[in-house]
């Protein structure tokens, strides 16, 4: 059974101007032992669908309909209470831009042991101890316990709240865009980083990001998600090597490499459809080079390939 | 300043003075610098693109607005058209300013809110008094609009800029200085704020400008892998200095500068075969840079430094044709394969 | 004279779209009732509303002849409403008007130019804010004597200051935006910027902060006059409340006070919903997030 299985996921924001299908009806698995990308441009669900499995979805959004099954129970029906005791324990986040959620007035030591005092029954001096060891793995020295967040860049601050939301042992880890806005170098040691908490901590980890190559140096397992819905699924490799769903093709053709040879770029004409009236049939079918008359009367089901393959979309039988 | 030349920067500096509280001005006399740009000099052909990558902090930015004198320069000169204009005073600016453009990154916050995309266009024909008549205005701002993709051009033109998407937008931008046919345009980060599947168009469509106008582009940029679809040549800057400079594809194939190699083995690659690689560097880009040292300024994360290194500060030298580097082992074959 | 029509239409589709708006329809509404009162006085079954009468109409309860009765000197109270409707909306708006063109011009020189200008600027504001409204005003009317271009002036003198607060404060952030170096690039002076790029992007909260100014306005010349300060030749809502309280029956008299009360009440109600409207319609793409 897999650590996190995500059934049936619809998320509607309720606007005055009507319903914006944000999250419409998906599936997803994580397995205990690999990370899974969620790929998708701006707009597509994908931090909305994640902030479900925290059920942190506020009005004017709400959950729809399906279920969320952590460790074989569904949290949507949980109470106020026990959602609390499961955030940071049982499934913990990492946001984007999270460098500015660090408080400017307190020391990191504190930001980390308020964490960990929270959940656990330890005392001042062990949450401390603590907070020290989380420091070292997250590749700080940890004398810097004392120091308050402007002290550190912003690579640095962004390994912090790595410190702090694995901080209580969660058993699934999420991170939203956590190298988005970071330079190339300082990209690379988070990256780093979280292959470490991948490898030897056996850490479960949702990474969800629009770009590309970072998913390939990170992920196991991907999702490719396009307005609202999951269109492709596959490991990595397979994703990379041979993509099945045309939006899946449109986007690794357009990826730049600084490797190798320089290859030709193509763009996806069009523009990804507003929520609040999706296109009629695939949604995708406005922008696809292939769409057949099928694509725009009928919503495609995502098909299980077998060999760890499914893909949403008529032309594959 | 060589006839085919768009642009030509010489020994271009931009210091910042630090204001320091009363405690800071009792304990130290000295004035304190931040060389957010420190003598850069370049030059850039009509119809070339060359890019300028660097991470945060490395004066990109500063000097591409220091070229248009959007902030002043500390010292040296910006030729355009054989003219300095650092020299220019308010009234002469005013002229060369159509010259030289800019595309900006934010696409939210470069339009106005308040004007349809057609009256911002049109600012750019009345400033510098382009058109007689406010028809010919017109047909300018029809054809600009087409030239960039927003067809058709009367609804776009009517349009209010929080109506557009980010491409559009970016385009609005683009057509924004393509009326004025400048010589050059310094594109600062001008895909890095839309989606991906958006930005190939906007790349194409400076391309496009590039060739079919002889439009010269200074593109500056973090990202080096697109950097590498639009660009002549790259400069790969660091801490206010042009470490190393070369044509696009030999800056991929033989990166010869340690900060370089650093950078293009950090890009992470589409390809999960591909292992990620220990990184040829320690440390991490200083958060405050102050200390008047005179030392190359890569020195403190470098793993083949020496003792030279410490002590002068590199000058950027020719190790093949057309390739400069800032390197004093530059021209040692394979030092980067040593451990130090 | 093309340009006087084009102005005119504007102004008309402008009124069209605030129509649509709830709250703009209620506000221009009570607006329009208010407007067509004072604009049409003469003709609402009205007398000269200072004429005093016999001592047997004296303090007479509404009727067919006095439809709100008549006061302690058989002055007709809904002559009285009517004309003072006159009087609360030319206070009103005269002194928003001033109020807002001062706090604007200090708040768009001290934005844009910083400086030491905009230093002597905003603590010239300062010192006018730390004069206690009510007291001022007072002090200045009972000195410079009872008249209503002497109220405008002391109401102006009390309501321009946060309007050069808020006006500076959306200029300064408004001249770090990217389009306004866009336009410097492009080659725009200073004037240009000034008005083409960053006045029209202050020009809601201008208008949210006139209408502000009125509703303040209006119920500060009430205000003043009830305490005797404002002139008693000229009659207005808050003259009528004078003369209530003066006459010492006013807890009999429900048909005295109510309906200046009322009418002040509903006024300002009025303009605080046409105020909020005005700053939202003229936010750019109004028109077409709406559908409209």
């Amino acid at each position: 059974m897999a650590l996190l299985e995500v059934r049936n996921l619809k998320i509607y924001y309720f606007t005055r101007a009507g319903a914006v299908k944000a999250v419409d009806d998906i599936d997803l698995d994580v397995e205990k032992d690999k990370t899974l990308g969620l790929i998708g441009e701006s707009g597509c669900g994908k931090t909305t669908a994640v902030f479900a499995f925290l059920r942190f979805v506020t009005p004017p959004g709400r959950i729809v309909g399906g279920k969320i099954i952590f460790e074989g129970r569904d949290i949507i029906p949980l109470s106020d209470e026990e959602m609390r005791l499961l955030r940071g324990q049982g499934i913990a986040m990492v946001f984007q831009g999270a460098q500015n959620a660090l408080n400017p007035v307190m020391t990191v030591g504190k930001q980390i042991s308020e964490v960990i005092l929270e959940h656990e029954n330890l005392t001042k001096e062990e949450a401390w101890e603590r907070a020290k060891e989380q420091l070292e793995l997250v590749g700080i020295a940890s004398e810097r316990v004392n120091n308050y967040p402007h002290e550190f860049s912003g690579g640095m601050k962004q390994r912090v709240m790595v410190a702090i939301a694995t901080a209580c042992n969660p058993r699934l880890l999420i991170m939203d865009e956590p190298v988005t806005g970071l330079d190339v170098i300082v990209q690379r040691q988070l990256l780093s980083l979280t292959n470490t908490l991948r490898e030897k901590m056996q850490l479960p980890i949702v990474f969800i990001t629009h770009d590309l190559s970072v998913i390939a140096e990170t992920c196991d397992n991907v999702a490719v998600m396009y307005a609202g819905k999951i269109v492709e699924q596959g490991s990595a490799v397979s994703l990379y090597k041979d993509p099945l769903h045309p939006y899946s093709k449109g986007l690794i053709g357009s990826y730049p490499s600084v490797r190798g040879e320089k290859k030709e770029l193509k763009s996806i004409p069009g523009a990804p459809p507003r929520l609040i009236d999706p296109p009629k049939g695939c949604r995708f079918s406005p922008r696809c080079a292939y769409a057949m008359d099928i694509c725009r009367t009928e919503e495609p089901r995502l098909k299980n390939m077998g060999d760890n393959r499914a893909v949403a979309c008529h032309l594959i039988k | 300043m060589e006839k085919g030349e768009a642009l030509r920067v010489e020994n271009l500096k931009k210091y910042f003075v630090v204001r320091k509280g009363l405690v800071g001005r009792l304990s130290s006399r000295k004035t304190e610098y931040v060389r957010a740009v420190d003598d850069v000099s370049f030059s850039v052909a009509k119809g070339e693109s060359v890019g300028f990558v660097g991470e945060s902090g490395c004066g990109k930015t500063t000097m591409g607005r220091a070229i248009l004198r959007l902030v002043e320069p500390t010292s040296g000169k910006v030729y355009c058209d054989g003219v300095d204009i650092v020299s220019l005073d308010k009234k002469q600016l005013k002229t060369q300013r159509r010259k030289m453009q800019m595309i900006f990154q934010d696409p939210h916050g470069s339009l106005n809110p308040r004007r349809t995309v057609s009256e911002i266009l049109r600012q750019s024909i009345t400033i510098h008094a382009l058109a007689d008549t406010k028809a010919e205005e017109d047909v300018m701002i029809k054809d600009t609009l087409e030239e960039v993709g927003l067809e058709p051009a009367e609804e776009f033109g009517a349009r209010y800029p929080i109506l557009l998407s980010g491409g559009q937008r970016q385009r609005v931008g683009v057509a924004r200085v393509l009326i004025l046919r400048p010589k050059f345009v310094v594109a600062d980060e001008p895909i890095s704020m839309l989606d991906v599947s958006v930005r190939i168009g906007v790349l194409e469509l400076l391309l496009r400008i590039r060739d079919e106008f002889g439009i010269s582009l200074v593109y500056i940029t973090h990202d080096l892998a697109t950097a590498r679809y639009i660009c002549d040549r790259i400069a790969i800057m660091y801490l206010g200095k042009i470490v190393e400079i070369a044509p696009t594809e030999v800056i991929y194939s033989n990166p010869i500068h340690p900060y370089t190699r650093a950078l293009i083995l950090a890009v992470p690659v589409p390809d999960p075969t591909v292992k990620m690689e220990e990184l040829p560097i320690k440390g991490y880009v200083p958060v405050s840079v102050t200390d008047t040292f005179s030392a190359c300024r890569f020195h403190p994360r470098c793993l083949y430094t020496e003792e030279q290194c410490a002590r002068e500060d590199p000058p950027l030298v020719e190790v093949e044709p057309g390739h400069y580097v800032a390197c004093f082992r530059a021209k040692e074959r394979d030092f980067t394969d040593q451990k130090v | 004279m093309t340009k006087l029509l084009h102005g005119l239409s504007s102004v008309k589709r402008f009124v069209m779209l605030l129509w649509t708006n709830k709250m703009g329809r209620f506000g221009l509404m009570i607006f329009a009732v208010f407007a067509v009162i004072a604009i049409f006085a003469p003709f609402l079954r009205t007398v000269d509303p200072n004429a005093t009468g016999s001592c047997e109409d004296m303090l007479v309860p509404p009727n067919a002849q006095f439809w709100f009765g008549t006061d302690d000197l058989a002055r007709d109270i809904w002559s009285q409403l009517i004309y003072g409707s006159r009087i609360s909306l030319l206070v009103g708006f005269t002194a928003a008007t001033i109020a807002v063109a001062v706090g604007t011009t200090v708040g768009v020189t001290a934005g844009f130019y910083g400086g030491r200008i905009g230093e002597v600027l905003m603590r010239l504001v300062d010192f006018f804010m730390m004069l206690p409204r009510l007291p001022l005003m007072i002090i200045l009317a009972a000195v410079l004597g009872p008249s209503i271009w002497n109220i405008i002036f002391v109401v102006a003198i009390v309501s321009w200051t946060t309007t050069a607060r808020v006006v500076r404060s959306q200029v300064l952030s408004l001249k770090e935006r990217a389009f306004v170096e866009a336009s410097r690039c492009i080659g725009a002076d200073d004037f240009l910027l000034m008005f083409g790029e960053i006045f029209p992007n202050v020009v809601p909260i201008i208008f949210a902060q006139a209408v502000l100014v009125v509703t303040t306005a209006i119920y500060s010349e009430a205000v003043l006059a009830f305490l005797g300060l404002g002139d008693p030749t000229t009659v207005s809502w808050g003259m009528m409340l004078h003369f209530a309280f003066e006459s010492g029956v006013m807890s009999r008299t429900p048909n005295w006070i109510a309906p200046p009360v009322a009418s002040i009440v509903v006024l300002i109600i009025g303009f605080t919903f046409l105020g909020t409207a005005v700053s939202d319609v003229l936010k750019p793409g109004y028109k077409e997030m709406k559908g409209l």
